[in-house]
């Protein structure tokens, strides 16, 4: 019987390539690195952050960070993934900034009020888009039941998949699942589609 | 198809519970696939909002201007710009001590030499002034900046206007900038400029126009593999981050020097000479000069986009790389005519939203209604043979060998009602029937701050050959409303002017080229100088 083989991924090992140029002193070789993951940070920050420009700003600041931080990066041990980490974190922190700026404005911070709100009922709060949170809860409300509980459980509690998927004897493939037919069902509320036919 | 859909929801699902390998495998589908990206951003819509119990309004048209698009991007230009910034600014922090201790020692050395006296000692008078008078003096000035943006929303001046930083990385607007020495620049979003000196800048990416009066001849402008010095003059650059740089002199001269074909050469352009310059490839030729491709002033009354070049993939000033756009793909596409083209069900075809065209379709009434839009609007167009010829293409559609096309040039030049569209300044644009095109409008405006689309002109004509056998059918719809319908048009029937009005809350304006009922042969609809007019938003 033969061993079985590791064939890397020859993405990865481009960009490990470029990064060890990058190490050697040749900063050029950066851009490689930049070109193979501008894609997957744009997807990772717009989930946080969807403003175009704040994601071109976040996205520039994470690959400047990485490029600063690459003497803790380990060749081998999945360059975007890590860089992707950084990514998160830095749009994290932005949106930790705007919600502090807009906290300032509104003298308490929507921050605040979101985790006020997720103990108890959830009622539109000052500051909030009233439309929004109204909209929203009508949709939750005309879900069907078990969809709208495993979107609460996931939501609203702050739960893992792994222990919603155990309290409905399931496993954690369907609660994906679930809360994607139901983001699908919200979107279709909403109104939200613009002639885009959701995936299901 | 079902088993696409599936597939794209169970990466989406995955992707938002933090699957690693979905979201690479996503990241890259979003990139190519347009209607891929539209339905991840519905979901991050849904996801963000529900996280944050409806904190902000749900808009998925800002999340899908943010996800990744197959385009070429600022991006590697602008990281590796601010890197060596940043190194360069370590590196003189670094060389502050040994300077100030240098200095110190100077200083003891010439009290050391000479007796006190109450005249200042000759070699301190020659010091020069601390870096940071220096820089307040030669500061540029920002002389205005109407909705421009910058990155993290901070423009980069202090209270008095003057600029605070060497890089100046202007995201979308305008703005103008006063050198110490005189010399006016007006750059026009996404720039990347670094101040280098009183009379002289580098180019890192984008667009500007230089006014240089008298007191600031010899101001020099360094690009990728060109310097520009001016010999009094105004002039406009446009840098591709692919290094290719247009150079076109309005006014004056200025003297070029490049690295061509491995020697060092110089060459002085004069007023109404422009030429194009591959620095990678080192080669540079001569182009037509055409201001239109540049923004003159801070306060434009308005813009006038180039449809022909924004179809092709540009920014509406000429930026185009492509020569247009498929009609059964909505990808951009250049090289010799793509011939008959039939779609076996007319779809809509989302584009890659390059240059704002929302994407493209065949049309065809025997199938019923067409979807021409991303919104999902539908219009029954009669019947036709459900034939397109060639792609939606910049300058004129091009025939096929087999009809006798030749490279490089329109099967039918686009010249009619007296006005050569080839010539500098004007633009054509080839929709050889059955085609339609959607412009996404708000994505215009939305690229240019400030600003809305007010209306859409054109010339329009049938320029194929000189009979009454080809009729077509020309259509204008507004967010799927029928604005204007041009029956029978032959290559006799005289120009037409286009003139729309487009109201500030209207998003996709679609033009459509039909058969007329009579097969598509000598078909030839062409736009002559297709222009989105931008005016100033109130």
């Amino acid at each position: 019987m033969t061993e079985p083989t590791f064939t890397p991924d020859p993405l990865q090992a481009r960009i490990d390539e470029a990064v060890a140029r990058v190490r050697l002193g040749d900063r050029d070789a950066y851009r490689a690195v930049i070109e193979s993951c501008e894609a997957r940070l744009r997807l990772v920050v717009a989930g946080v952050l969807p403003d175009a420009s704040q994601v071109e700003d976040v996205v520039q600041q994470a690959f400047v960070l990485a490029y600063t931080k690459l003497d803790q990066y380990q060749t081998g041990t999945g360059f975007i993934a890590w860089i992707a980490t950084i990514a998160r974190y830095e749009a994290l922190n932005e949106r930790r900034r705007w919600l502090s700026e807009r906290s300032m404005r509104n003298r308490y911070g929507a921050e605040l009020r979101i985790e006020q709100s997720l103990g108890a009922t959830p009622e539109p709060l000052e500051g909030l888009d009233h439309a929004t949170v109204a909209g929203l809860h009508a949709c939750i409300e005309a879900l069907q039941g078990r969809a709208a509980a495993v979107v609460r459980a996931h939501y609203f509690d702050g739960r893992d998949n792994e222990a919603i998927a155990v309290e409905n004897g399931h496993n954690a493939a369907w609660v994906r699942l679930v809360l994607h037919r139901a983001r699908t069902a919200l979107a279709d509320c909403l109104k939200l589609k613009h002639g885009v036919r959701c995936a299901d | 198809m079902p088993t696409e859909q599936t597939d794209l929801g169970r990466l989406i699902a995955d992707h938002l519970a933090g699957d690693q390998d979905a979201s690479h495998q996503l990241a890259a589908l979003v990139e190519r696939d347009a209607t891929a990206r539209a339905q991840v951003a519905l979901h991050l819509a849904i996801d963000r909002s529900l996280t944050q119990l409806g904190a902000e309004r749900i808009d998925v048209g800002q999340i899908m201007r943010a996800l990744p698009q197959q385009r070429s991007s600022t991006m590697p230009t602008r990281v590796l710009r601010q890197i060596a910034q940043r190194e360069a600014r370590r590196r003189s922090w670094k060389a502050w001590p040994l300077a100030a201790a240098a200095l110190v020692l100077l200083s003891l050395l010439a009290l050391l030499a000479w007796p006190p006296s109450r005249s200042e000692p000759a070699s301190l008078a020659k010091q020069p002034a601390p870096l940071t008078s220096t820089l307040a003096v030669e500061r540029a000035i920002l002389r205005g900046s109407p909705h421009a943006q910058w990155p993290h929303r901070r423009m980069p001046v202090d209270a008095n206007g003057r600029v605070t930083s060497e890089l100046i990385d202007l995201r979308a607007g305008l703005a103008e900038l006063e050198l110490p020495s005189g010399a006016t620049l007006v750059l026009q979003g996404p720039t990347v400029i670094d101040l280098t000196g009183r009379n002289s800048v580098r180019l890192t990416l984008g667009r500007l126009t230089a006014y240089v009066p008298p007191r600031a001849a010899g101001f020099t402008l360094q690009a990728e593999g060109v310097r520009v010095v001016d010999l009094g003059t105004a002039f406009g650059i446009a840098q591709d981050s692919g290094g290719i740089a247009d150079l076109h002199v309005f006014s004056g001269a200025v003297e070029a020097s490049a690295r061509i074909d491995g020697t060092d050469t110089v060459r002085r352009l004069a007023k109404n000479e422009a030429i194009r310059i591959d620095p990678r490839g080192g080669s540079w030729a001569s182009v037509p000069c055409d201001p239109s491709r540049f923004i003159h002033g801070l306060r434009p009354r308005g813009l006038s986009l180039d449809l022909a070049d924004l179809t092709a993939g540009g920014d509406g000033f000429g930026a185009a790389a492509a020569d247009g756009i498929d009609p059964l793909t909505g990808e951009l596409v250049s090289g010799p005519s793509l011939g008959f083209i039939e779609d076996w069900k007319p779809f809509f075809h989302p584009s890659n939203r390059v240059g704002s065209i929302d994407g493209v379709f065949i049309p065809d009434g025997s199938a019923g209604e067409t979807v021409i839009d991303s919104a999902g609007h539908r219009f029954q167009f009669p019947d036709t043979v459900g034939v397109a010829y060639d792609m939606i293409r910049r300058g004129g559609t091009y025939d096929t060998p087999q009809n006798g096309g030749r490279p490089q040039q329109p099967g039918i030049p686009p010249s009619f009602g007296g006005v050569d569209y080839r010539a500098p300044g004007r633009s054509a644009l080839g929709m050889h029937a059955n085609v339609g095109m959607s412009i996404d409008l708000q994505d215009i405006a939305y690229r240019h701050p400030g600003m809305r689309v007010e209306r859409f002109g054109a010339m329009l004509a049938n320029v194929g050959h000189k009979s009454t056998s080809g009729r077509a059918d020309f259509w204008i719809l507004i967010d799927g409303a029928l604005i204007a319908h041009y029956q029978n048009l032959t290559s006799m029937t005289a120009p037409i002017v286009l003139d729309v009005a487009i109201a500030a809350h209207q998003r996709y304006l679609t033009l459509v080229s039909t058969d007329a009922g009579n097969g598509h042969v000598l078909d030839w609809i062409t736009l002559g100088d297709p222009r989105i007019h931008l005016s100033e938003a109130r």
